[in-house]
Order: C-alpha cells, then sequence, then structure tokens
C-alpha cells in the first residue's frame, strides 16, 4: 500500500502528471456539470413521483367483529377483508367478483369460481368450502334466516356449487349473493381457531387481510398477495402494488375526524358530518363524495295504540311535516322524502314519491281539517285539540345518537304542535328506541333503514309476521310474500313494490321525513378511488397516494 | 400482631361481602334497566324467531338468579364471558384498553401531584402577593374549563393549526401530550388549591411555630414539619382516585380517539352490553376496597395521631 502511495506521488512529479492549470479546468468542468445536473434535475425534470404505502382511513365506530358471519352491521374493514361473489355496477348492476358468473335457474344458484381461488392464507376456495361457510352463516350469523329456502346443495365440480332452494331464491340473490354479509370465509380455520378467534383475525378471500387491531383505536389490514377479483369496473385485478397496509382508525367524534383529514393525517374520511360539508367542499385539498343512503328516515306510528289507529290522524301528523324546513335545517344534505323508498334501492319508482309529494304536500289548514274530522278540536282554547274531554297527547321519541335525526327533533315537535298536538318529546339511544317499537311501546318513534332491496327491509319493519311491529294489512304480507317466492322481473318488482308503497300511503303507517346523503371526506392526492352504491363502498384496487411535500 | 394489622385484616375482611353485594346489586341493576339486550344488538333485518334463538343461545331465557351464579362462578376462575355485542371474551377487551388508560389517567393523575404540589406550596408561602393571586387564579380558570372546551382547544391549536402534536390516536407517545395536558391541567388546579389550603392552615399551627422559633431551616420546616402534614388530605385523595382510573376519562378518550376504558365503559352501557359493564363495575369495586384500605395505612404511617386513635 506504502509502496503504492510512493509511485503515485513520483507520478505527480513527473512530467507526465497534470499541470495546476489542467487540474483547475477539469474541477471547473465537473463544478459545472454538477450545477447543470443539480438545475435539470430540480427546476427542468418533473419531480419523481413518489406513493405512500400505508392509506389511512377513517370511521366513526369501532366494529363489533371482523367475521362478517358473527356482526349485526358491516363496514369498510369487512369489504376489504372478504369478497362477495358478484357486486353492484355505478348503475347497481351485479357483475361478478369473486366468482366468474353466478347464475339463478328455477329453485337454483349456481356460483362458479375460478380455478385458481384463494383465501388470503393461500387456502384454495372449493365448492366445499363454500357450502360449509353458508351452513355457518346460518347457524351463527343474526341474518341466517336469509338462506331458510335452502333445502340442498350439489357440488357439481370442486369450483362449481349448486344452491338447491324449495322456491325460486331472489331473496338470497340480492341480499347475500352480492354483498359482503353472503361472502365466503376460511371454514377450516374457523374451525380449528373458534369463532372467538376467527372474529378478531378471520380469514377471507379480500384485497386485504387483518395485520393487527388495537381495540378501540384502528385495524391495520395488509395486502393479501393472493387476491384476484372479476370486477369489470376496476382496472387493476389483481393485489394493489402501491397499497401495503390500509389503516382504519376509529375516531368517533366529528371535529377530529374532519381536522385530521384537513390536516392530512388521514387520507379518506367516512361520516362527514352535516355541518362540516360547506366547509370541505370549500378546502381545495379534498374532494367530497356525496352518496344518497338506499333507505329512508322516518316517524313510525303505533298504529294499535288510540288515537293513532285512526288513519285521519296519522295522515294529519304526515300533513303537519315540513320536508323543506327540515332539508333548510340539515344545511341541505337530505333529501326530502313523501314515500317509503329510496332513489338509492332496487324496484324504486320516482313517481311514486312525486305523487307522494302531491297528496301530502305541507299543508297545516289539511292536518287540522283532518283532525277535526277525526273529532280532535280545540274546545278550550287552550291550544291543543282535545276530544271527550282529553286533550291530544303523543310521546315523541327522538334517537339522540343520530346526529341529523336529534337536530330536526324539535323542528318535528314545533310543527306537530302547531297543528294543537301536545308533544311529549323524549330523546334516547336509536337502539333503545328500536327495541321500544319492537315492543309496541311507543307513540310516534324516530327510526331509519339502510338497505338496498325492498324485499330485503321493507318486509322486516311492514309485514304482519316477519317484523311483527303494529301495522298489520294482509294485501301488503301477500305482495311480500309474492316477491319473496317468485322470480319476477325488474319491471315486475318494480310494479310491485309501487303497488305496496300506494297501499301504504294510504294507510299511513310511518311519517316519511328525508332520504339521508352522507360524504366521504377524500384527500386530492388520492387517485384512482371508487365510491359505490348502494352503500358507498370504497373500491381501492386502483387507489395510488401520491406523497405531498409538507403535506 | 399490631394494631394497624389488626385493622387491615378487619377492614379486608369486611371488603369481601362489599364486592359479593356490589357485583349483585350491579347485575340487578342491568337487569332492570328498560330494554332488552338482544333486541338491542339484532340488526333490523332480523324476524322475532331469530331473536328468540339468539336470547337462548345467550343463557337470557334463564332465570335471574341462575344467571348471577352461573356469571358469578365463572367470575371466581378468572372468566368473566362474552360481549354480547362483540362476541369476543371481555377480559381480551379489559386487557386490551388497560394499558392505554394507566398509561394516560395514571401519568396524568401523578404529573397533578408533580406539579400542583409545589406550586401549591409556593403559592401558599407568597400568600396574598402577586405570585399567589396569578397562580390561583390560573388554577381556577384550568379547574372550571370543561374537559370537553379545553380538549378540543388543544386540539385545534396544537394539532390542527401549529401541527406540533398529533391530534389524534395513541400510535406514539407524541399523540399523548394533548389528552394529558386535557386531563392534567384541571388536576393540577386541583391539587394546587387543596395544598394551598392545607398548607395555610398547618403554617399557623404551634408545632411549626415552634420549628421556626427553634431556628430551623426554612427548608426544613416547610417540607418535613408543614408540608408531610398538609399533605395528608391529598395523599388519602390520591388512593381515593387510583380505582377511578380504570374508568378511565369518557370525554377525553372520545376527543383524541384514545382507546380507553372509559369508551369502552360508556358504550358497553349504552348497548346494554351487561358482561362488560358487569366486569368493569366489579373490577372498579374491588380496587376501590382495596384503595381504600391501602389510603387509611398510609394516612395512618404519615400522621401518628391516627395511629393512636386506632390503638385506642
Amino acid at each position: 500500500m506504502a509502496s503504492m502511495v510512493k509511485k503515485s506521488l513520483k507520478k505527480l512529479e513527473s512530467k507526465e502528471a497534470i499541470t495546476k492549470i489542467q487540474a483547475v479546468i477539469i474541477a471547473l468542468i465537473i463544478i459545472i456539470a454538477a450545477g447543470i445536473g443539480i438545475i435539470v434535475y430540480y427546476f427542468v425534470l418533473p419531480p419523481p413521483v413518489e406513493y405512500k404505502k400505508t392509506l389511512v382511513i377513517a370511521i366513526p365506530e369501532e366494529p363489533e367483529g371482523l367475521d362478517i358471519q358473527q356482526v349485526s352491521w358491516s363496514n369498510e374493514i369487512h369489504d376489504l377483508i372478504f369478497q362477495s361473489f358478484m357486486n353492484f355496477n355505478e348503475s347497481m348492476g351485479m357483475v361478478p367478483d369473486l366468482a366468474t358468473n353466478v347464475v339463478m335457474e328455477g329453485n337454483n344458484i349456481t356460483i362458479y369460481l375460478p380455478a385458481d381461488a384463494k383465501f388470503s392464507n393461500g387456502d384454495p376456495i372449493t365448492a366445499q368450502i363454500v357450502r360449509d361457510s353458508i351452513e355457518r352463516y346460518r347457524k351463527l350469523s343474526p341474518y341466517g334466516s336469509d338462506y331458510d329456502a335452502v333445502t340442498g346443495y350439489e357440488i357439481i365440480d370442486s369450483h362449481t356449487l349448486k344452491i338447491i332452494c324449495n322456491v325460486p331464491p331472489v331473496y338470497i340473490w340480492f341480499n347475500d349473493i352480492p354483498v359482503t354479509y353472503g361472502d365466503v370465509v376460511d371454514t377450516n380455520v374457523s374451525s380449528q381457531v373458534g369463532d372467538a378467534a376467527f372474529n378478531q383475525n378471520p380469514i377471507g378471500p379480500g384485497p386485504y387481510k387483518v395485520k393487527e387491531w388495537v381495540h378501540g383505536s384502528y385495524v391495520l389490514l395488509e395486502r393479501n398477495d393472493f387476491y384476484k377479483t372479476n370486477l369489470p369496473f376496476v382496472q387493476n385485478k389483481g393485489p394493489n402494488p402501491y397499497i401495503d397496509e390500509v389503516m382504519i382508525r376509529f375516531i368517533p367524534e366529528d371535529l377530529t375526524r374532519v381536522s385530521e383529514l384537513e390536516a392530512g393525517t388521514v387520507d379518506i374520511v367516512r361520516g362527514v358530518p352535516s355541518d362540516a360539508v360547506a366547509n370541505l367542499k370549500a378546502n381545495p385539498d379534498v374532494t367530497l363524495y356525496e352518496s344518497i343512503t338506499p333507505g329512508i328516515e322516518y316517524l313510525m306510528i303505533n298504529v294499535r295504540r288510540p288515537p293513532l289507529d285512526d288513519v285521519r290522524v296519522r295522515k294529519a301528523l304526515i300533513y303537519a311535516i315540513n320536508r323543506d324546513e327540515i332539508k333548510t335545517t340539515l344545511e341541505d344534505t337530505v333529501l326530502p322524502c313523501y314515500s317509503y323508498m329510496s332513489p338509492s334501492m332496487l324496484a324504486y319508482n320516482a313517481s311514486v314519491e312525486e305523487h307522494a309529494s302531491q297528496i301530502y304536500a305541507y299543508s297545516n289548514e289539511t292536518a287540522k281539517s283532518l283532525l277535526a274530522e277525526a273529532g280532535w278540536v280545540d274546545t278550550d282554547g287552550d291550544g291543543i285539540v282535545d276530544k271527550d274531554g282529553q286533550p291530544l297527547r303523543l310521546e315523541l321519541l327522538i334517537p339522540n345518537d343520530e346526529p341529523k335525526f336529534k337536530k330536526i327533533g324539535p323542528l318535528l315537535q314545533a310543527k306537530l304542535s302547531s297543528v294543537g298536538i301536545d308533544i311529549d318529546y323524549k330523546e334516547f339511544a336509536y337502539n333503545y328506541i328500536r327495541a321500544k317499537t319492537r315492543d309496541w311501546d311507543f307513540d310516534l318513534a324516530g327510526r331509519f333503514y339502510s338497505w338496498f332491496d325492498p324485499a330485503g327491509i321493507l318486509p322486516y319493519l311492514l309485514h304482519s309476521t316477519m317484523g311483527n311491529y303494529t301495522y298489520s294489512n294482509p294485501e301488503v304480507d301477500s305482495l311480500f310474500d309474492e316477491d319473496r317466492s317468485t322470480a319476477l322481473s325488474p319491471t315486475e318488482r318494480t310494479a310491485l313494490y309501487t303497488q305496496i308503497q300506494n297501499i301504504l300511503l294510504e294507510d299511513a303507517p310511518w311519517v316519511p321525513l328525508f332520504i339521508d346523503v352522507t360524504y366521504t371526506g377524500v384527500r386530492k392526492n388520492v387517485e384512482g378511488l371508487l365510491v359505490m352504491p348502494p352503500f358507498a363502498t370504497l373500491f381501492i384496487q386502483d387507489v395510488k397516494v401520491k406523497v405531498v411535500k409538507g403535506g | 400482631m399490631s394494631a394497624l394489622l389488626r385493622y387491615s385484616v378487619k377492614r379486608v375482611l369486611i371488603g369481601i361481602p362489599v364486592i359479593l353485594f356490589v357485583s349483585l346489586f350491579i347485575f340487578l341493576l342491568m337487569q332492570m334497566l328498560p330494554g332488552d339486550p338482544i333486541k338491542l344488538i339484532a340488526g333490523e333485518r332480523v324476524t322475532p324467531e331469530r331473536i328468540e334463538e339468539l336470547r337462548r343461545s345467550w343463557g337470557l331465557d334463564q332465570p335471574v338468579y341462575i344467571q348471577y351464579f352461573y356469571w358469578l362462578s365463572h367470575v371466581m376462575t378468572g372468566d368473566f364471558g362474552y360481549s354480547y355485542v362483540t362476541r369476543l371474551p371481555v377480559s381480551l377487551l379489559i386487557w386490551s384498553r388497560l394499558p392505554y388508560t394507566i398509561q394516560l389517567t395514571f401519568t396524568a393523575l401523578v404529573l397533578s401531584y408533580v406539579f400542583g404540589i409545589p406550586i401549591g406550596v409556593v403559592a401558599a408561602l407568597k400568600r396574598g402577593t402577586a405570585v399567589d393571586n396569578i397562580t390561583i387564579g390560573v388554577a381556577t380558570f384550568f379547574y372550571s374549563m370543561p374537559t370537553y372546551w379545553l380538549g378540543l382547544i388543544l386540539m385545534l391549536t396544537f394539532g390542527l393549526y401549529l401541527r406540533w402534536f398529533p391530534i389524534s390516536g395513541s400510535s406514539s407517545l407524541e399523540s399523548m401530550v394533548l389528552p394529558l395536558l386535557t386531563l392534567t391541567l384541571p388536576y393540577v388546579a386541583m391539587s394546587a388549591r387543596i395544598v394551598r389550603t392545607e398548607m395555610l392552615e398547618v403554617l399557623t399551627e404551634d408545632y411549626v411555630r415552634t420549628a421556626w422559633a427553634k431556628g430551623l431551616p426554612s427548608r426544613r420546616v416547610i417540607l418535613r414539619h408543614a408540608l408531610r402534614n398538609a399533605l395528608i388530605p391529598l395523599t388519602v385523595m390520591f388512593f381515593l382516585d387510583l380505582p377511578w382510573i380504570i374508568g378511565g376519562a369518557v370525554i377525553v378518550e372520545s376527543i383524541f380517539a384514545w382507546p380507553g376504558m372509559g369508551s369502552l365503559l360508556y358504550k358497553s352501557i349504552l348497548k346494554q352490553d351487561y358482561p362488560v359493564v358487569q366486569a368493569l363495575v366489579l373490577v372498579i369495586t374491588i380496587l376501590t376496597v382495596v384503595c381504600n384500605i391501602l389510603g387509611d395505612i398510609v394516612s395512618a404511617f404519615l400522621d401518628p395521631r391516627i395511629r393512636v386513635e386506632k390503638e385506642a
């Protein structure tokens, strides 16, 4: 080593070595070249795009559990862990997702699985597993009765399963095949680890799998490298190469959730409160996605309890409420509603809503005259109508954990009082109010539903035996039964639900109030996100999140 | 056996029926709450028949006394059962949140004493001066401020606008700063006010005057003679506060999305998740009994007069 150094020094001292001027010139060339390089890199070439590897989503409430077969409501986490056989496209048409095809013929549904379909742990998804999964769902899920019509199965081959039913399985077709609740789970793992453990770390075929669940704080999902989809509306049919992990944080406080979005510390926020909508619309860093809820918010009426057993009194309640005032109070984040279905539902008929809005247009006078017709007039001039010496006093139950309902509660009280009804206003948690309505222990109760298929929700609220609420009409029951047991075409279904709604408009068991519009706040640097109906489901197969300097 | 030990054993023996009584009381109270837990947890698309099936599967069709003894016998073996809502083991739900609760509320409690005691002492020694007025004014301000408002102001100022600390969450030590400040500031104020009041009282006592007269150094008079006695009520308060650490801080946890026990207890009460509520209340009851006994022992150690009274 020392000899090499000596040799180099000698070379420098020799005539062959470069002169000082040459050295300076070379140094200058190097400096200039470096300078040009730096200028080109920073000012001429577009900056290299960096992408975040973790997508952060903030949601208001932690799920009950992660196993879709053990929960009564699903959320974004279940949508990412599991994968439906079919799914809905933008126009609510059913398209293949996990399955290559699903066919309903006669009393059977046949599911065709891809030969290479796998769960996130690499286990193959076979016809036998799908069969076992359906049977587990029937036993465990609160919605297990969805499959009551199933009488048997035929495993045609290892990737084709025929579900045999005793009626045309239209109910399963709409309410389970394209929905997260009906998704396949790895029953081999669930039976090995037990249901409680599986509820914490379930195995499904969805684009992500559970990495960590910190109770009360977040669920961290990591990419499922076995994921494949047949969805026609996503470009990337396999694992998303840009998003390694998805962190779903539970932030119950509205202001905190929105502040995290504004600060750029979360990428997507669900459940944007109505009072933050205007502010976020004006924020140049945020995009707001609007979604019409597949359901309505309404007042359920106890039609068995006098004087509400008189249809004229019930109709008076409908006339007394001004939907436009509700919309204004809720800062235009809802749609007025006069009928029983939402435009985001299957078999929706806009003409029913138009007809209902005409016949039940807000009219204080009509409300008062209907009450008078029913014998309720203000005889003593105290502002409260009475009959046989008894004032018309009704208990109004408003859910205090539903922000929009809570906000319009006083308005409803004021409008009903303005026609002479003495309103006993009470606020409770929504679940408690629902339990009270199930026990028929109420007068007027703030309720809502959210489900895209009318057959999957309206009978549970309005059928005499399926719902067991106070309303009962054999004609309505038979129409619901007909839909559940007959393979009707979409046009026939729309006609059937038009007929049902027309009867309901006459019977007036509910006071329809509004259709909720939900908002999803997304940072502008999130690219490729799809927010799809009916439940504003997030599809993140094509998502890339650009790194924003200083953001 | 010393009088203090005898007294402690007696207290422990009394504590056992107290715990049993509270467990029965809370069990009955949950049963008396309006609403049926199965109807509360069942979703919308559920038939009445399915609701009955769920009720049977949870054993809720049994008489209340059988349900109670079944629950109690399992609790004795450390099995708190399963949550109606999440179907997860209750012990898992509690253990997963306990570290976060202790981290936040216990730290807040300790910090409140660390800062509150010197502030209270200084305020007492500088009684009537500007230092006293400012100290007590600031303390009163923080003590009377609603936690919800304070939390939001801190979150918006230091989280959203200045971006010094994370807005919410529990992923790093930095995330703890804002919830800790929200919890600690009112506690510091309260401790400082108590210490000041106690110190003012103690400083007028004869034995303190004697200590001054003997020419003892100020530091020794203040720390050894005055402060030691002034701290007795605060010590008792510390032990009484300890069980409620488990209860967490519902509002602060909610604002800062902190995964503590407070939000678990609150959500479980709302959803009538009996097994979780019963387990949490039982744990708080046991801690209350234990901490009361500890509080008595420590105050007896600090104040010889208490020992004499107990022996008498």
